[in-house]
């Protein structure tokens, strides 16, 4: 019964913060003149496998930015960089697949899974360095290399990678396998095989903090740093390697888009996914095991969004998701104040 | 303003105040009667309840249950302000003072006429504070900033706040607990003053020479209740002392302070030659430390809390940075820029075991790991699963007699005496040649404390070595082989503990040299 | 262009350019003085900016459109009130929920309103007082006269006087430092909390009302990271208003380097770096110089003791 009590506050700031939702939902639609239950049937009837695909899709970015964002806040710090670091990884991931265009193809499509966690990893590291060396603010900071990130990723394709007349590279020929070519469902939708390496990558971000000793280290600094400081770990390394293995997940992004999907890399697709990772993240409780559950949900909060579109604007979703974490953050003070009262 | 002298103070009664944090009883229907024009002592052990019952008559917190009543007739303080308008003000153990402001700022803040958006007439009000402090014999500036001040001027600014608000009851949380000799006999003749003009003062305290000199009234907690109170004619130093450790002999006894030291290794496995420990405008937390470590001892360093024991055990420790000297662990040497390699650095039991040892809300097996991923003698090092941290957490946990003997619970979950041994059981178990033992045993059970005193004596009887820094004086002639005192960041040459004379070190310890 | 003519320009504009800063700044400073972080100032200048169209376009007064933008800041802050000091959630998600709420509630109001995905109707911005006065002082009589600026210069004094010279700054200020002493000298911490953030809120929504001014109408996320580099300026200008409005000047003259270099044959991706990489420069040299209120980001709940 005990057990029972402790699920129900666990799950009390998720059901809470999806009933806030559906509350705001329904009036931002009242407000504009449609009827919930139209809204409803629309959503419903437009909801087809390739939806689902669609939303597969979203998920997949939002597991490796929720991954980046949990990973960091593990330590004790706020990643908000992971949109830079997903173009960072992105334009790494189509560098390395154009220039190893006459490689064998297993060979290349490794290489460039390799360059995408790479290039999001430099870019992760650059703010943890930051912060451990200088103890500047790394929220400012992450924001920062954000924004230089997109104005490099413009310079760069403007300049050297982007094919003549278009704003993409060339097309990269290692390439990942649609889902819909191994499950034959969810046809024309963009979901492909990097799901595996995010699933991969929830499972390794997992056995890393909770069975390994540095994954101890690192919560350790995350969740006492002066007690870690006495037990004699080094605080600002592992600050430096939490921001490292986050930029790194946000670099796979790369593989999701270019190696996925598209086969070339262009601007501007990583539009949001930064932000909507932390809310993976916070959802998730920081949990890599609680990111994959967490990034559908708000994957289909986004698809679903996309389909009622002829109703309501799209950034709905966007209002919808500020106000999940809004009612998430303010009743988890209320969960562990219940908690802590309990027991 | 300040007091229109001899006016009278309001006669307070606290009637059945109950509070609880969590599990914790901190308050159990407590009683007591405040006199007006009277110095009232309030005494007990850590956490008997003294502070609670007082942030409560202050509004700081709520009473689960319980009424006060101000001259007959039931009132409730919810919050500071109301307290402070009807004449009752608080001297915090940790003061209420903002240091980047100046003495002025924290006395007026929140005094009447300086709440809203006047202007804040500076020239007059430092007048103001200036007669006040002449008056009380205060040598203090009302522009000079507060973080420039030392620890006696600083409480003198937070009496001075509460006199200027004209405060007729005042509350003082520990207030000689960081005041030299000189300092007290300054503070208690202004007690002394403001009894004489009809204020009430409470006065909380663990030490009983104090409550001897001063109080007229004193009442007893133990343990969240009232277990006695005495005027002063009655006060009695051994009735005091069987009141606040509970009956049968005070504290058990000391252990056997004729035992001869244990005769150590000549090597010296730590060596310090003038460390010292400062940053800039202040006076330095360590000064020119110097100090051998041999093997198969246990050094002393005795000295009342606050005068660098933090500072001295993170720096032997390899924790934190010098400034000037020479440290050595084992052939290893350092200078001040110098960092303590893994290999040689001792194991620690820091100062603060909640906000320093372990983490709360970590399990019991995840403490014992901390920092110690790659040691041999600890799990793989790559990789390990949680039963196979818990069947390696549990033998040592046993060892240690640590109870709930769950792996798996969070340290929060545990007692502070528990909790200390948990604390104590990682450090031994790294089985360094040196460890570091800050106030191991401040704030816990007795039956705790012995059993840690035994795990260091064993510690020793394996040939490593203790550095053993403690503010309590029984705990040091107990274990130790050397003793050496630490006054205000200089430690006094260690010398051996057999045949000490024990009012020298106490002279020593407040900084009456022979 | 003559040589003074050429100063004055770039002057001009420097100081156009700096007002949003210094009013997102100047918000940062009063809320983190009270110990609240707020970095939803960038969500509460994109707001400032809608509303003070949306209230300019369907009232036609430029001046009830200011008024709209201080309303919606009071607002949006409000909300940050609400879950940061009553709920005591984490000061900064909060932030950033917001900051995203906001994109979406511009972008779709701009979408609903206007029927674009880009730019609203054009504007009016309120006319020069001094340029009304004294016609013909060019481009530096034009911001100096603008009522907006006016204000803002006016609230910088203001808030001077206020933090340092009366007995609720001083509460406000100590609120931020050392909340139990503010709570023991009698204090609310809450409502002085509060108080903090809903200034914020109302001088980073008149912010956004300038920068729509500027540009005669509200472009999608215009506010383009103004509201984080106010957040450096006031962590470079110590928490303090003159300060905070000083090292705004000094990202608006980098701002106006940027935009007047883009013509230059520079690649213009890189000078628009520019200002984010000055910011993390200006961050690195100010380490150790700059010592934030001392209880800024952490709830205050009284009730939480150790006995």
């Amino acid at each position: 019964m005990k057990r029972l009590r402790w699920v129900a506050i666990q799950m009390l700031p998720i059901a809470g913060a999806l009933g806030a939702a559906i509350l705001l939902a329904t009036l931002i639609s009242v407000l504009m003149g449609v009827s919930p239950g139209v809204l409803l049937r629309t959503l419903l009837s437009r909801f087809g496998s390739y939806a689902w695909g669609q939303v597969l899709f979203r998920a997949t970015f939002l597991t490796f930015t929720g991954l980046a964002v949990a990973l960091v806040f593990q330590a004790g710090l706020f990643n908000i960089g992971a949109e830079g670091q997903a173009v960072a990884g992105s334009l790494a991931c189509a560098a390395a697949g154009i220039v190893l265009a006459g490689a064998p193809p297993g060979i290349a499509l490794l290489l460039c899974i390799i360059a995408a966690f790479a290039g999001g990893a430099v870019w992760g590291w650059v703010p943890g360095w930051l912060k451990a060396r200088f103890g500047t603010h790394e929220v400012i900071n992450t924001i920062m290399l954000n924004f230089i990130a997109l104005a490099g990723s413009n310079f760069v394709m403007t300049r050297c990678l982007a094919q003549p007349e278009t704003v993409r590279t060339a097309m990269v020929r290692a390439t990942l396998p649609k889902l819909e070519t191994w499950f034959g469902t969810m046809r024309g939708s963009a979901a492909n095989s990097s799901l595996l390496i995010a699933i991969l990558a929830v499972v390794a971000a997992h056995y890393f903090l909770h069975h390994t000793p540095a994954g101890l280290a690192l919560r350790a600094v995350g969740r006492g740093g002066p007690q870690a400081r006495m037990a004699g770990i080094a605080a600002g390394r592992w600050s430096i390697a939490a921001f490292a293995l986050g930029g790194g997940c946000a670099g796979l992004v790369g593989t999701n888009f270019v190696l996925g999907y598209k086969h070339y890399y262009e601007d501007g697709f990583t539009g949001g996914i930064g932000f909507l990772g932390i809310a993976v993240a916070l959802v998730a409780r920081n949990e890599p095991l609680g990111v994959l559950p967490a990034a559908l949900l708000f994957g289909f909060l986004s698809e679903s969004g996309l389909l009622v579109n002829t109703l309501l604007p799209r950034e709905m979703v966007d209002v919808l998701t500020g106000a999940i974490l809004l009612v998430f953050i303010a009743s988890e003070r209320l969960r562990s104040r219940r908690l802590r009262g309990a027991s | 303003m300040a007091s229109g002298a001899y006016a009278s103070a309001p006669d307070i009664e606290l009637e059945a105040i109950t509070r609880r944090f969590g599990a914790t009883v901190a308050n159990d229907r407590i009683d007591l009667h405040l006199r007006p024009a009277s110095i009232h002592a309030l005494v007990g052990e850590n956490g008997a309840g003294k502070s609670t019952l007082m942030r409560i008559l202050f509004g700081l917190l709520h009473p689960d249950s319980g009424r006060i009543r101000v001259d007959g007739i039931a009132t409730r303080f919810s919050s500071p302000a109301q307290a402070l308008a009807r004449g009752i003000g608080m001297i915090h153990q940790h003061f209420m003072l903002v240091p980047a402001m100046t003495v002025l700022e924290n006395i007026i803040l929140g005094a009447d006429g300086q709440r809203s958006l006047r202007r804040i007439s500076y020239e007059r009000l430092s007048d103001e504070l200036s007669a006040l402090f002449a008056s009380y014999g205060f040598d203090l500036s009302p522009r000079a900033r507060v973080e420039s001040l030392g620890v006696g001027e600083r409480q003198r600014v937070e009496i001075a706040r509460l006199l200027f608000r004209g405060a007729k009851l005042l509350i003082c949380d520990e207030p000689t607990a960081v005041l030299a000799p000189p300092e007290v006999a300054a503070f208690f003749e202004n007690l002394r003053r403001f009894r004489d003009e009809g204020r009430t003062i409470v006065f909380i305290t663990h030490k009983l020479a104090e409550v001897l000199e001063i109080a007229d009234r004193v009442t007893v907690l133990r343990r969240g209740r009232v277990v006695g109170e005495m005027g002063r004619e009655e006060m009695d130093r051994d009735r005091l002392v069987r009141m606040i450790m509970g009956g049968g002999e005070p504290g058990a006894g000391p252990g056997d302070w004729t035992a001869p030291p244990v005769a150590g290794g000549e090597a010296a496995v730590l060596a310090a030659r003038d460390v010292t420990c400062g940053t800039g405008s202040e006076p330095p937390a360590l000064e020119g430390i110097d100090l051998d470590l041999r093997a198969g001892e246990i050094l002393g360093i005795a000295g009342v809390i606050g005068n660098g024991q933090r500072e001295l055990g993170e720096v032997i420790s390899g924790r934190r940075a010098f400034s000037r000297g020479r440290l050595r662990w084992g052939e290893h040497e350092i200078g001040p820029g110098g960092a303590c390699p893994r290999t040689h650095r001792p194991a620690l039991i820091p100062e603060d075991r909640s906000s320093e040892g372990l983490i709360g809300s970590f399990r019991l097996w995840e403490n014992l790991l901390l920092g110690r991923g790659t040691e041999p003698a600890c799990l793989h090092p790559l990789w390990y699963s949680h039963r196979g941290a818990r069947s390696w957490a549990r033998p040592i946990l046993e060892k240690f007699r640590v109870e709930p003997l769950m792996p798996d619970y969070p340290a929060d979950a545990l007692s502070g005496g528990n909790q200390q041994k948990v604390l104590c059981a990682r450090e031994i178990s790294r089985d360094r040649p040196v460890l570091v033992a800050c106030q191991p045993t401040r704030g816990i059970d007795l039956a705790s404390t012995r059993f840690i005193h035994d795990m260091l004596r064993d510690y020793r009887a394996r040939g490593r070595s203790v550095l053993l820094i403690s503010a309590d004086l029984d705990e040091i002639l107990e274990l130790t082989d050397r003793v050496g005192v630490l006054y205000r960041g200089r430690l006094g040459t260690p010398r051996p503990r057999l045949g000490l004379d024990l009012d020298q070190l106490g002279r020593e310890m407040v900084g009456v040299s022979p | 262009m003559s040589g003074l003519a050429l100063v004055i320009s770039v002057v001009a504009q420097t100081l156009r350019i700096s007002v949003p800063y210094a009013l997102a700044s100047l918000g940062g400073v009063f809320s983190e003085r009270g110990g609240v972080v707020n970095i939803a100032l960038e969500g509460i200048l994109l707001n400032g900016a809608f509303f003070a169209v949306v209230g300019t376009h369907f009232t036609g007064s430029p001046y009830a459109g200011m008024l709209c933008a201080m309303l919606g800041g009071l607002l949006t802050a409000a909300l940050h009130a609400l879950v940061t000091i009553h709920a005591r959630a984490d000061q900064i998600v909060s932030g950033l929920a917001i900051n995203i709420m906001a994109f979406g509630l511009t972008r779709g109001g701009l979408r609903v309103i206007f029927h674009s995905a880009s730019n609203s109707a054009r504007i009016p911005s309120p006319d020069s007082i001094l340029g009304r006065l004294l016609p013909g002082t060019g481009p530096l009589g034009d911001v100096l006269g603008d009522p907006v600026f006016l204000l803002a210069v006016a609230l910088l004094a203001g808030s001077l006087v206020f933090l340092f010279r009366t007995g609720l700054g001083l509460a406000l200020r100590t609120a931020g430092e050392h909340p139990e002493a503010v709570h023991s000298a009698g204090f609310s911490v809450a409502r002085l909390r509060w108080m903090g953030v809903l200034a914020s809120g109302l001088l980073a929504g008149l912010g956004g009302a300038y920068l729509a001014f500027e540009q005669h109408s509200f472009t999608d996320q215009m506010s383009g990271g103004r509201g984080y580099i106010a957040l450096a300026a006031m962590i470079v200008g110590k928490w303090h208003p003159l300060g905070a409005a000083a090292a705004c000047v000094l990202f608006g003259a980098a701002e106006t380097l940027q935009i007047r270099l883009q013509g230059s044959g520079a690649p213009t991706q890189l000078l628009q770096m520019l200002p984010f990489i000055l910011t993390i420069l200006v961050l690195v040299g100010w380490v150790g110089r700059s010592v934030a209120p001392a209880a800024v980001g952490r709830p205050y709940d009284p009730e939480e003791s150790d006995g």
